[in-house]
């Protein structure tokens, strides 16, 4: 945020509900999810088998961001093979035209000899992918994040577990969203600020 | 991602579940061997090619069932190498499938009496050698590999080995009149079938005496693992605890050195040597990859089989069903990456001895060498490979019990006409399925189940003593 820095001060980031077992956090987490809220995530020290559901988690549509990259690898390997070995164009300039080699008797373009090299260039293309679209999807890398303020998250990598629900939510509403995160009885509330 | 929970056992193991397989498949399964038998035999005289292509068609049948085991042997070896726990309430069918190497043990005796009757008529090499057609073949091939350059040249040569051969080695007779493809050059490609100096060459490696030998070795292996893996499962049943886990796991390592070595020998031996002048190092590689196919297709049929015919109960749930599913899909893709390395190789070195494999089987666009085969081999690139690797690649599709039991029947096909495509092309250029091929098939794999059968009955379908039984049960997924 690019704000004055005394207004944003002032303007609330998150709540955050700490809760103290797995049990505890997994039946908030429904109750959370059957509210309606978005934006909003579980932190805990360790994986919790079935969060996903207890979150209303859809599964990750990073596997299509991996299938287009994949897509368009091959497609550039199988350009990139073919204008190197093969492009005869008239009136193209010759230093961008296909080195014409006859290989042990083959075409000048034949597919099985260029299988590796599209090979390659789809793997690389979506490892790529999917590592920048890992790190898109989760807003990566993130320098500065408010809840880092709270002394009492830092126990989110030890012995407890949060709730956190982001003021941009639609529904977020300071004092509504406050008294509904008591109903799921956490062990503490608290208001974390921008900046 | 598939992990496992601490193994808090969230209920009580479940009770064992034994298969009552019924009186009818029995007596079905009896019947369609007996029908095998006869529809295989009576095509030995009603097909051209006669004898020889039911042999080739019943080591087809034979190398498949074999595959079934050995991919399933596979399976269980890899779940103790890995100290998985995910698998082990499915584990149990491939323990079954692995120990019915048996089966394809008793399967393997008539092949046994093809190598060592003389005839050559299953392995070129194994034909019994006469002084004079030494002689003569060798003459006739001093200048093998033929070239395919020089096929023109060495034309007169190659008939007169041919005819100096006693009993003829079983030509083709439909060749002279294909429009496509030139007799001579198709024939010569048939040559290396009389025992000539290459062939002999090889001769101190394959040789029935040795061939036999190492066949004793290969299944006393397979049987010996595959015994050892289904009685101490079995054991647990009875006593559970977890010595019999430690032993397994100990034993994984070694035995699955022993599984590779033996897999990839065996596949030289059986299948590679049809073509005694032919050499490929991935070639054992290749079977195996086949074998995982396969092994994986029929573990999953059976456990949706099972499944849906009401037996096998919802605790194998669709996690499980998911890491079977993903597990094919890897090796689909795997033996789809193995056929092309073994191609493009011999594609781009073009070496005239190894490239006459694939000219036999139809994989090349040179004029004059294309044949039926070909459609085969395209058949293969698309249905073995590029559609069910597109197929299987959704994790909907793996989670969807009615798609997977189609995707691993299949891929079961598809891994039989691989192997179709890598035994029968020896016999003749003409693409041919038929009575043989279906009769031999009907055979063995009635046989193979009669024999799988048997072991089913006596066991129960799930592991109910494993340490890890718990910890399996609990298998959830995180995305």
């Amino acid at each position: 945020m690019s704000t004055q820095t005394t207004t944003a001060a002032q303007r609330p980031y998150a709540l955050l509900a700490e809760f103290d077992t797995v049990a505890e956090v997994m039946h908030a987490a429904e109750k959370v999810r059957d509210a309606g809220y978005m934006i909003w995530d579980v932190h805990s020290p360790m994986p919790i088998h079935g969060i996903n559901a207890a979150m209303g988690l859809r599964p990750t549509i990073l596997s299509w961001i991996t299938l287009a990259h994949g897509l368009a690898g091959a497609a550039f390997g199988l350009l990139l093979t073919w204008w190197m070995n093969a492009t005869s164009l008239p009136g193209l300039s010759s230093s961008v035209q296909g080195y014409q080699f006859l290989i042990s008797g083959k075409p000048i373009y034949s597919l099985p000899a260029n299988i590796p090299i599209i090979f390659e260039t789809t793997v690389l293309f979506a490892a790529i992918g999917t590592l920048l679209g890992m790190l898109g999807l989760n807003k990566l890398p993130m320098l500065y994040n408010p809840l880092n303020k709270s002394r009492r998250f830092l126990r989110a990598t030890a012995d407890r577990f949060f709730i956190v629900i982001e003021a941009d939510d639609k529904m977020f509403e300071l004092q509504a969203t406050r008294e509904f995160l008591q109903t799921l009885r956490p062990t503490a509330i608290e208001t974390v600020t921008e900046d | 991602m598939t992990t496992m929970t601490k193994p808090t056992q969230k209920s009580a193991a479940p009770a064992p579940i034994f298969l009552s397989i019924p009186r009818k498949v029995i007596l079905g399964l009896c019947a369609g061997a007996v029908l095998g038998a006869v529809l295989a035999l009576l095509s030995a005289v009603l097909y051209s090619g006669g004898m020889r292509r039911v042999m080739l068609a019943y080591l087809v049948a034979f190398a498949f069932v074999l595959s079934l085991s050995l991919g399933s042997l596979f399976f269980v070896l890899i779940q103790h190498l890995m100290r998985a726990s995910w698998g082990v309430l499915v584990r149990r069918p491939a323990e079954i499938f692995s120990l019915n190497v048996i089966s394809v043990a008793i399967l393997f005796l008539p092949i046994a009496w093809w190598v060592v009757d003389g005839s050559g008529q299953l392995y070129p090499w194994a034909k019994r050698d006469t002084g004079a057609q030494l002689q003569h073949a060798g003459e006739g091939s001093q200048l093998t590999p033929i070239a395919f350059a020089q096929v023109e040249e060495s034309v007169t040569e190659a008939n007169a080995s041919h005819s100096h051969s006693p009993e003829g080695v079983p030509r083709e007779p439909h060749t002279t009149s294909t429009a496509e493809a030139p007799h001579n050059s198709t024939d010569s490609l048939y040559i290396h079938q009389t025992v000539d100096s290459l062939t002999r060459s090889k001769q101190g490696w394959l040789n029935p005496g040795a061939y036999l030998v190492r066949s004793v070795v290969f299944f006393g292996v397979w049987i010996g693992i595959a015994t050892f893996y289904f009685v101490r499962s079995r054991n647990l049943d009875r006593v559970g605890g977890v010595s019999d886990t430690r032993r397994m796991e100990w034993w994984a390592g070694v035995s699955v050195f022993a599984f590779g070595i033996t897999l990839t020998y065996a596949a030289f031996d059986m299948l590679m040597s049809l073509d005694p002048h032919w050499y490929s190092t991935i070639f054992g590689v290749y079977f195996f990859a086949g074998c995982a196919v396969g092994g994986f297709s029929v573990n999953l049929l059976s456990i949706l089989v099972l499944q849906q015919l009401g037996i096998l109960p919802s605790i194998v749930s669709e996690e499980h069903r998911r890491d079977l599913g993903r597990l094919l899909f890897a090796f689909v893709f795997f033996w789809g990456y193995i056929a092309f390395s073994q191609y493009m190789l011999l594609w781009y070195a073009n070496v005239p001895e190894t490239t006459r494999w694939f000219v036999v089987r139809g994989a090349s666009m040179a004029e004059g060498y294309s044949n039926s085969w070909g459609y085969l081999a395209v058949l293969l690139l698309f249905g073995h490979f590029i559609i069910p690797f597109l197929g299987i690649m959704s994790r909907h599709v793996k989670s969807n019990p009615r798609a997977m039991l189609f995707w691993a029947g299949w891929l079961l096909l598809m891994h039989y006409l691989d192997l179709v495509w890598l035994v029968m092309p020896e016999l003749s250029p003409r693409l041919t399925i038929g009575l043989p091929e279906v009769g031999t098939l009907l055979f063995v794999t009635c046989a193979y189940l009669l024999g799988a059968s048997l072991i089913a009955t006596r066991t129960s379908i799930i592991p109910t003593g494993d340490p890890r039984l718990g910890a399996s049960l609990a298998v959830t997924e995180v995305y």
